[in-house]
């Protein structure tokens, strides 16, 4: 499959320029800061990009499909907040399914908002991110919330030589690779962003797809609210702001199209890296938190402006 | 016989058309009944100071609305023209200069906004979404998080006082909202924002400048969002950057409660009034009741979820 | 084919109509198991409502249809599909970011177990199950190509294999093969033929006439929603479909006398290129004259009035406004220099659904409404009524909304628009499409009058009779190129149609 090989290479060449810009931004650091080729700092980095990669792991699934969801970093708080507090008093086990299960009825929640009651995605996940940062406040009283020693170890352990952490990551990155690209279902996530309604006179059901694919997105942020608990050892209520829009930045800026039914794990795990290069960067030259995020708006609006972020649907 | 049939047939279309008001207003009824401190002129009196903010700000998330597009950077730019005024009051000791200044911020804001989803063709939701990121960011950068205090003592008593027994700044709320009104309903403008957010693409075709008109909605967008802003700087006597945060989501709340449409092209300004008085209400209902702060973003959020699906309903008639 | 099947698709007396219009009357029309059955009319003739009653997407008034031996009265497109009738029109439905393979065969992905435990997609059987397919049809393309990298006649080739993949009982076709070149359309003739050899029969609906007699076994004839007749391709010949078509048995020549004399040169288009294989055409446009361009589908014809107001894109070397040349670059301009187009999509692009009909006709003339920018109510009133007057437009007063009223008011409303502002350039497209008889007649008058107070027009329709009566000068184009500009006292409806078509008289 030759010809099959260089076709796949051709038409995936963006794939290649922004695994070109990663490589450069990596040198460029290297020569620029001594401190960036340090295991501290290169361990630090990894420690600190999970949380955006499992995000934008889920998030993929939404933008391919054709939408977006807004209330992810607050979600991951909300899980973060109420599976510390249910760990306090109903064990390990429930906590993480609490957490879960938070996760699940909220990518519920926008997906039927989106599509049985057609609301615009942008504002049933600014609603849903509303009531994900207003639950998470209210139930801790904007507090963070202190796990049971029993539990504090997980998020420090090390299994087979890999932190735990990291291993969650991996396995949730595999696991979407798997979904996305090898399942039936994955091909039909790409049908329906691509065009719907070519997509639902081919059978696919594309409510249901689209549906789904907010639940995986929610799931990711909750998976991520968990890993958050273990990692401090504590809920956060207030953790998040803006995580999403690193998230949505990161998959566009891999290559994924909001419905253009291009792109995949690979591309989102290229751009969050590319994203968490950009963050390390301004932090070993110190450079303002506040900086830091107008930069990510800039980086928004230009990749909007660049036709990066385009979407037949709003 | 045909009349009662006809009658019945008019209450349902009502209904169907009004229903969401009708829940809302019926949750507001039961507020009243649980604490009827909600119905003295007293509370009234503080709701309409309190509406004031979200009122004007509303009013430029309704024009922009109605032309067919959305505004999600007010709460963000009504901070950073509070911080840009803050900043020029201290520095010039000038009230004027400073209350130029922040409106000038809200301005820009706005021509930044409609000139990149007019010209660059860009969806109104992203722009506002990338501004509303770098303006909360630039009025946090500006004094690190800490709000600027020590303005102009005037500026304070200004906003608190009266003049003829009303509240300046609910005078200044109703002069706005006349003028908005006058522009938006008998001016060559108006029919023009509200003909764009119908037809685009009909009134391109008609002769109109889509893009003038996509600009200017935005700019007064911008223009009432540094207005919100600038009061809320007057009544604290700071300048704060976290100040306002959401007033956006309250916005489109109130815009969408009051019923107007998200698609455009039909609303206006009198029943974006009634949305505001009713988000009031509300959290002034909430309030009372000691309901906690960040439960009431629960509800807001509800209410926004609730609100939004009443477009469905109205495209089934 | 001498032998009679039962009747697989048995269609009995259908009547639809909407509003005013008589779409279908009382049609019948039946499919053997072994036959290619054409489908022919003019546009307006009803085929597009058959076809839609057909595929689920409209219910008949009147009628039933049987469909192998059961009653058939599908409620969407899909349900249509699971009843056994594929349908493929003329809007591609590929979804273009995935590859052909995964396009054809989405309805029925592959799979296989990885390690015996986890399902996943089988890509190589995906791929030669594609592969099979496509070559057992001749089509010359790679499996793995993404739609999107085709152009749009291989585009039609894939959607053409993936209906013939679902094993439909029946195919319709409509106008399947506008786009297509001649040895990418006998691909899809011999595959409809093999099929019918299979028993499996297609409605096949086309403009091109020598196609149509090439592949049906029998054509059926509708003409303003009633059925002419269906005959056998063996009793009749081209010049004949083209007689029953439009309803003319000998060409006729129109006496209505010309109009008064013109000569100055309203406009003058200077090398108009419609794509990329066409040759590059100029013409002119003249004071008080009424041209009108068609063709078929593959012709482009109808981008011509689009792109004179920047509605569309196409190479256009200059353009000269009375003696002056202007540079259109955006609606906008186009109405600025006094230009004024009615589109073809009254509902998506003309009527400002929100708005009444008195301020459907002032939005386009807020100058002449408004002192100092405020609106002055009174001027908004009389205007509406003096249009109203004047045009008959039938509403019940000037603040009705413009969506309750009828297709041929409103289109007269979009008129008055432009007569109110003064335009002295009109361009239309389909101007009476879907309007009642009544309205038609009323909305060619007005377009008359405006030719005779010296206003100039270029419309777009494909309605033989319109373009007879309304006319002065026709511009027939195949293919994006002119073929020939045919003078009023030249025009009858089949010589329009002939030469669109391209066939050639006796």
């Amino acid at each position: 499959m030759n010809a099959f090989t260089k076709y796949k290479i051709k038409s995936n060449r963006d794939a290649f320029y922004v695994l070109g810009a990663l490589v450069a931004m990596f040198i460029l650091l290297m020569i620029i800061h001594p401190r960036f080729l340090t295991i501290q700092n290169l361990v630090g980095l990894v420690q600190q990009s999970i949380f955006l990669l499992i995000i934008s792991i889920g998030m993929t699934f939404v933008i391919i499909a054709g939408g977006l969801d807004l209330s992810v970093g607050s979600l991951m708080a909300l899980v973060s907040s109420i599976s510390a507090m249910t760990m306090s008093h109903y064990g390990f086990l429930t906590g993480v399914v609490m957490g879960l299960l938070i996760a699940f009825i909220i990518g519920l929640l926008n997906g039927i908002s989106i599509v049985i009651l057609r609301i615009n995605p942008f504002i049933a996940t600014l609603a849903s991110m509303l009531i994900a940062r207003g639950l998470s406040n209210t139930i801790t009283n904007a507090r963070n919330v202190k796990i049971p020693t029993q539990f504090m170890d997980f998020g420090q352990n090390i299994t087979l030589g890999i932190p735990n952490l990291w291993l969650i990551t991996l396995i949730i990155c595999l696991l979407g690779y798997y979904i996305i690209h090898m399942t039936g279902y994955g091909i039909k996530i790409y049908a329906v962003g691509s065009n719907s309604d070519a997509a639902y006179v081919s059978s696919v059901q594309v409510k249901l797809v689209v549906l789904t694919s907010y639940i995986f997105c929610s799931l990711s942020a909750g998976v991520a609210g968990l890993v958050l608990t273990f990692r401090f050892n504590s809920g956060l209520p207030q953790s998040g702001s803006f995580l999403e829009l690193f998230s949505i930045a990161a998959v566009v800026l891999g290559g994924t199209r909001i419905g253009g039914g291009r792109g995949g794990i690979l591309r989102t795990v290229i751009g969050v890296f590319l994203i968490a290069l950009l963050q390390n960067g301004l932090n070993l030259f110190s450079v303002n938190y506040y900086i830091q995020q107008i930069s990510i708006g800039l980086v928004f609006i230009l990749a909007a402006g660049a036709n990066l972020i385009v979407s037949k649907n709003f | 016989m045909i009349t009662i049939k006809y009658f019945n047939h008019m209450m349902i279309t009502f209904i169907k058309k009004y229903v969401i008001q009708i829940i809302v207003l019926s949750g507001v009824i039961i507020l009243a009944i649980h604490d009827p401190r909600l119905l003295t002129i007293n509370n009234i009196f503080i709701s309409i100071i309190q509406s004031t903010v979200l009122g004007i700000a509303s009013i430029g998330m309704t024009f922009v609305v109605i032309a067919g597009g959305f505004d999600l950077s007010i709460g963000s730019v009504a901070a950073l023209s509070s911080m840009f005024a803050s900043l020029i009051m201290i520095a010039t000791e000038s009230i004027l200069l400073g209350i130029f200044g922040g409106l000038a911020v809200g301005i820009c804001a706005g021509l930044i906004n409609g000139f990149l989803v007019a010209f660059a063709r860009m969806s109104p939701f992203i722009v506002t979404l990338g501004m509303l990121v770098i303006a909360r960011a630039t009025a946090l950068a500006v004094t690190d998080g800490r709000p600027i205090v020590g303005l102009p003592i005037l500026i304070n008593k200004l906003a608190n006082s009266s003049y003829f027994g009303i509240p300046n700044l609910v005078l200044l709320f109703i002069i706005i909202f006349i003028l908005a009104h006058i522009l938006l309903t008998y001016t060559k403008l108006g029919i023009q924002i509200y003909a764009i957010g119908s037809n685009k693409k009909a009134c391109e075709l008609a002769g109109l400048n889509i893009k003038l008109i996509t600009i200017i909605t935005f700019c007064i967008s911008g223009f009432t969002a540094s207005v919100a802003g600038l009061i809320v700087t007057a009544r604290l006597c700071s300048g704060q950057p976290t100040s306002n945060t959401y007033l956006e989501l309250y916005a489109m709340a109130a815009v969408v409660l009051g019923g107007n449409s998200l698609l455009g092209g039909r609303g206006n300004l009198i029943i974006t009034l009634f949305g505001v008085f009713v988000i009031i209400f509300l959290q002034r209902g909430m309030n009372l009741a000691n309901i906690n702060l960040y439960f009431q973003q629960v509800v807001l959020g509800l209410v926004l979820i609730i609100t939004a699906s009443s477009e469905l309903l109205r495209s089934n008639n | 084919m001498d032998f009679f099947e039962n009747n697989f698709l048995d269609i009995k007396n259908i009547s639809k109509s909407y509003v005013s219009i008589n779409a279908l009357n009382n049609v019948s029309l039946n499919i053997y198991k072994n036959e290619i059955h054409g489908l022919v009319g003019e546009n307006g003739a009803g085929k597009s409502t058959l076809i839609k009653i057909l595929t689920g997407l409209e219910i008949p008034d009147d009628g039933s249809i049987i469909f192998n031996g059961e009653k058939y009265q599908p409620t969407s497109p899909l349900d249509a599909q699971r009843k056994g009738i594929a349908f493929i029109h003329q809007d591609i439905h590929l979804m273009p970011d995935l590859s052909v393979a995964e396009n054809i065969f989405m309805h029925d992905l592959p799979h296989k177990k990885f390690i015996g435990l986890i399902p996943v997609i089988d890509r190589h059987k995906l791929h030669n199950n594609a592969i099979g397919l496509l070559s057992a049809l001749d089509i010359q393309i790679e499996p793995h190509i993404l739609i999107r990298n085709l152009t749009a006649p291989e585009k039609r080739l894939i959607e053409i294999a993936k209906a013939l993949s679902v094993n439909a009982k029946l195919f319709i076709m409509d106008e399947v093969t506008a786009l297509l070149e001649h040895k990418e359309a006998n691909i899809l003739i011999s595959q409809l033929e093999i099929l019918r050899n299979k028993n499996v029969p297609t409605l096949f609906v086309s403009h091109k006439l020598d196609e149509i007699m090439k592949i049906s076994d029998r054509i059926t004839i509708l003409r303003d929603g009633f059925k002419v007749d269906c005959v056998e391709k063996a009793h009749i010949n081209e010049s004949h479909l083209v007689n029953m078509i439009t309803g003319k048995t000998t060409e006729s020549n129109f006496t209505q006398p010309m109009r008064c004399n013109y000569n100055k040169i309203k406009v003058k288009i200077n090398n108009l290129k419609l794509s990329s294989k066409s040759v590059p055409f100029s013409f002119i446009v003249r004071k008080g004259e009424i041209v009108s361009v068609t063709g078929l589908l593959s012709s482009y014809a109808s981008k011509i009035v689009r792109a004179l107001v920047c509605a569309d894109s196409c190479e256009i070397e200059s353009i000269q406004l009375d003696g002056k040349p202007i540079h259109i670059h955006s609606p906008q301009a186009a109405v600025k220099f006094g230009i004024g187009i009615v589109p073809e999509d009254r509902k998506y692009e003309g009527i400002i659904p929100d708005f009444s009909v008195k301020w459907n006709i002032a939005i386009a003339n807020l100058d002449k409404i408004c002192n100092f920018g405020i609106i002055n109510r009174k001027k908004v009133n009389n205007l509406a009524s003096i249009y109203i007057d004047k045009f008959r437009i039938r509403t019940p007063s000037v603040d009705t909304n413009i969506v309750h009223l009828s297709g041929g008011n409103q289109q007269k409303v979009l008129l008055a628009r432009w007569f109110a502002k003064g335009t002295e350039f009109m361009l239309l497209q389909e101007p009476t499409h879907g309007i009642d008889v009544g309205a038609k007649i009323e909305v060619h008058a007005l377009l008359k009058k405006f030719a005779e107070t010296g206003g100039a027009i270029l419309f777009y329709s494909t309605e033989l009779k319109e373009l007879c009566l309304l006319s002065d000068r026709v511009m027939i184009l195949r293919h994006g190129c002119l073929v020939v500009d045919l003078l009023r006292s030249e025009c009858s409806e089949e010589k329009i149609l002939s030469r669109a078509a391209g066939v050639i008289n006796k």
